[in-house]
């Protein structure tokens, strides 16, 4: 065989598994709480969440590669204080959402490698939630998943969430938060039997226009 | 695009009571191309015993006849119907002697034992190591959005 000598690279898979799911009146964001190292698949943290508090009752899920998590927090909160700042007042989710697209396409030529999750009440008090790829690319969205086991949750929140591929569809009730919170505490179980990078413990923040509401939940632990 | 990501599939078998259920998507594509709509995964190899080949569909069709042969060979000498357990041993040694230039598919296995007509299912990977399911198997590129939907839905005794 041949042995090719490995170059420096910059980025590591930390680990980590985000959703959020909108609804009419509020934002559901989830996200485990392991940190990994890619390279020796060990555990760095079992008390690690991946959703961030921007300010204004947003909530940014953000895993990928966790220095550039650690240093897109940093950016997004000098934005938001700058913002603050200059109009005298938060910024909305809809102007953060396009903040964070410049933010991430500043760094095309070395991408910050991060997953995001953008989530917060719009401006008429509907649940906001946007998605984007590591270069800024972003569309708003009704729910969605990503990290490491984002295969795993995605297809079950299509089933339950977006009512795919399900005959009699058209029964089923408007989507609330306990119903939401219970989709994702159910899923991501299964997300941590399967996914190794996946497990600890499981957080949720439900934002709703009365502020930003936590929860947490047991995962495996191995 | 690797090797068992050029024709795409998405495999799942599950025991439930007294029955199994073996089920496949039906594209045949060639990388983003799809070419038919109606393929076939599933081969049958007894009155109660189905193997569905993943991955690459030129090996799928060529280890499922080799397959074929041996099972039908078996069965003239032991004049009998294979048993299941025996058949995992039968297609692990069948891809296991392509140890160092490996068949890009594995077969999924579902069936009931001959004489008991207990449920039984399993999964290998491409070099024959098996993998025998209490509850379920999923396989193909579609295998992790599969494993989603099994882990939080499946239960024991689900009826057909």
């Amino acid at each position: 065989f041949l042995m090719s000598k490995s170059r420096f690279n910059p980025y590591e898979g930390n680990g980590g598994t985000t959703a959020g799911v909108a609804g009419d009146d509020f934002v559901v964001m989830a996200s485990d709480t392991r940190l990994c190292e890619e390279s020796t698949y060990v555990v760095s943290s079992r008390n690690y969440p991946h959703l961030y508090d921007l300010g204004n009752s947003s909530v940014l899920a953000a895993a990928g590669f966790n220095g550039d998590v650690i240093q897109l927090i940093k950016l997004l909160y000098i934005h938001g204080r700058r913002y603050l700042y200059q109009f005298n007042k938060e910024m909305s989710i809809t102007a953060r959402a396009s903040l964070l697209e410049r933010v991430l396409y500043q760094h095309r030529g070395f991408p910050l490698y991060v997953g995001n999750l953008l989530g917060g009440m719009d401006e008429e008090g509907r649940g906001a939630l946007f998605s984007y790829d590591p270069v800024g690319s972003y569309e708003r969205i009704s729910y969605i998943a990503d990290g490491s086991a984002a295969a795993i949750v995605l297809p079950f929140l299509h089933n339950q969430v977006g009512l795919r591929n399900m005959a009699d569809a058209g029964a089923a009730p408007r989507l609330t938060k306990e119903r939401t919170v219970q989709i994702l505490k159910d899923i991501f179980v299964s997300a941590a039997e399967w996914d190794i990078h996946c497990g600890d413990s499981l957080l949720i923040k439900m934002i709703t226009k009365e502020g930003v509401a936590e929860e947490t939940m047991a995962l495996r632990t191995d | 695009m690797s090797i068992d990501e050029y024709n795409g599939c998405a495999i799942v078998a599950m025991v439930g009571k007294d029955c199994v259920a073996l089920a496949t998507d039906t594209r045949f594509g060639v990388q983003r191309s799809t070419i038919t709509t109606d393929f076939q995964r599933v081969f049958q190899m007894g009155p109660r015993l189905f193997v569905a080949m993943s991955g690459l569909v030129t090996d799928a069709y060529t280890v499922s006849a080799r397959l074929k042969y041996r099972l039908n060979l078996y069965e003239l000498r032991e004049n009998r119907p294979v048993s299941p357990s025996v058949f995992v041993s039968m297609v692990s040694n069948l891809l296991y002697e392509r140890r160092f230039g490996p068949y890009f598919s594995t077969p999924v296995i579902a069936g009931l034992d001959p004489t008991s007509g207990k449920p039984f299912i399993a999964g290998f990977d491409c070099i024959g190591d098996p993998s025998i399911g209490s509850d379920f198997i999923t396989d193909g590129t579609a295998g992790e959005q599969l494993m989603g939907m099994c882990e939080t839905f499946w239960r024991p005794d689900l009826n057909k």
